[in-house]
């Protein structure tokens, strides 16, 4: 069942980093989910690659019945803590509800 | 070492079905990109083929055989006439067909699913082999009479460098004196744009490699062939051929499934400049992967750059910004492009360029074709799941 989301806490998105590890524990990831994550932990320090943003925009997606304009070939990319992706995140849901 | 040769060129593209009407595409900038037709109202855009371009004069329908193997029927048709090889082979077991492939007969899957989940039909008796990836081949050969070593390749988006790089090792050792190689690829039905959609690196606007205002990739079909033949079989022949299939270049990064790798490109590129006895310096033009995503553009100039070890790169373009991406075609329309590129001494250009994006740092022939000699040229498809493949081309005017 969908959920509305008007916007994304830390919280809510260190939930969801999880959910996308641990769906790809093949990738030998088991070490970084024991690990404490917070808001300033940085998406290199836990192995999180382009892929796996598209998977996190893919479940936000369908969790929450949304659509994020979300393309992966702008500097999104770039974005250095989970902090920084909340922001980045909240601003494409921004603008997916203004469109 | 034995030498090949390319005898003849066949093109099934979006932006024109012989070689003329594609050359003339590419240095107009023409793209043909639309709303997908299997998927109205979705915004997804891609360069689909007309029917009635390629269709006329093919003896096979489209019950028997899904669309990418009629691509290619009608290419490989296209390409032995312009070999002089249009009333058939005097070995036949001699010519070989090697065809690269990424995904097999997708609309033909798309269109038994539908069937079955929402009619409660099973799927017809011809589904399976319209279905098997390696079709297209299978069909070449039985349109044509080829009946020499015969298969496809398929290494994703480097599946038609693969099946052309496999074709000139065959020829020099001496397994047959013509290969019909290349790739074909008809991926538009709606599960598989959907899929590539769900990948969030598609284009809605236009491709433009290379370029600032890059935003994705394009979809595209067709199928492109070079025949191929050793130059002694082709002098026999009183063929004279202007371009030598030189060099061919394989490595895997052995890393990512989806981001590429700078060194696993290198080392293809490398490896298929050794492979013709060349070096950096001697490449006049190359016809890049170039998707026109972030990731791939970027990385394909790294693996450049330090390939040529701080000495200028050599001009490139890429070709996909008006044909789109073919997949496992996609390196058959450049092979096609690279060597009229070289017949006709122009480079042509990339399409849509507005301004270089700053971590390209590159020579992008922009918007507009170069007129220049082109004595050796690298052709370069580096796939998902870091398959790389490199061939090298030279002329032998």
């Amino acid at each position: 069942m969908s959920t509305e989301v008007s916007c994304i806490t830390n919280d809510l998105l260190i939930a969801l980093l999880r959910d996308v590890v641990a769906e790809n524990r093949a990738r030998n990831r088991e070490a970084i989910l024991q690990d404490v994550w917070s808001p300033l932990t940085t998406l290199e320090e836990i192995g999180f690659d382009s892929l796996d943003l598209v998977e996190l925009v893919f479940m936000i997606e369908d969790r929450f019945s949304v659509d994020i304009g979300f393309n992966a070939n702008t500097n999104i990319n770039d974005v250095k803590t989970i902090d920084d992706l909340r922001r980045a995140i909240d601003n494409l849901l921004a603008d997916s509800r203004a469109a | 070492m034995t030498r090949v040769v390319v005898s003849g060129l066949g093109i099934v593209s979006p932006v024109g079905c012989n070689v003329d009407t594609f050359w003339r595409s590419l240095l107009a900038g023409s793209a043909a990109f639309a709303e997908a037709s299997a998927l109205p109202g979705r915004g997804l855009c891609v360069a689909e083929v007309r029917d009635s371009d390629f269709m006329a004069g093919l003896t096979v329908s489209a019950s028997m055989c899904d669309r990418n193997a009629l691509f290619a029927i009608a290419a490989a048709r296209q390409a032995l006439v312009a070999a002089g090889l249009g009333e058939g082979f005097p070995r036949p077991d001699r010519v070989g067909v090697i065809l690269g492939n990424a995904a097999g007969g997708q609309c033909t899957v798309d269109e038994q699913y539908s069937r079955l989940h929402l009619l409660k039909k099973r799927p017809p008796p011809m589904t399976v082999p319209k279905v098997m990836v390696s079709s297209s081949a299978s069909w070449v050969s039985m349109t044509t009479g080829a009946a020499g070593p015969s298969f496809v390749t398929s290494s994703a988006c480097a599946s038609a460098n693969h099946a052309i790089g496999v074709a000139i090792q065959m020829l020099r050792a001496g397994a047959a004196d013509i290969i019909i190689a290349g790739g074909t690829e008809a991926p538009l039905s709606a599960g598989t744009l959907l899929a590539w959609d769900a990948m969030k690196i598609m284009s809605r606007t236009a491709c433009r490699p290379f370029a600032a205002g890059r935003n994705g990739l394009m979809l595209s079909e067709g199928a492109g062939i070079v025949v191929l033949e050793t130059q002694e079989h082709a002098r026999k022949r009183g063929v004279h051929a202007s371009v030598e299939a030189a060099g061919f270049g394989f490595s895997a990064d052995a890393g990512d499934l989806v981001s590429p790798d700078a060194g696993g490109m290198e080392r293809a590129m490398a490896l298929c400049l050794a492979d013709a006895g060349l070096g950096p310096g001697d490449l006049a033009y190359v016809n890049a992967h170039g998707t026109g995503t972030r990731a791939n553009d970027r990385t394909e100039v790294l693996a450049l750059n330090h390939l040529f070890a701080g000495t200028p790169l050599p001009p490139l373009s890429s070709t996909k910004a008006v044909t789109g991406h073919s997949l496992g075609a996609a390196g058959a329309f450049e092979a096609v492009a690279t060597v009229l590129a070289m017949q006709r001494s122009m480079a042509p250009p990339t399409a849509n360029f507005d301004a270089i994006d700053p971590e390209c740092d590159i020579d992008c022939i922009a918007n507009v074709g170069r007129s220049m000699p082109i004595a050796v040229a690298m052709s370069n498809s580096f796939a998902f799941g870091g398959l790389n493949a490199a061939l090298i081309f030279k002329s032998l005017r």
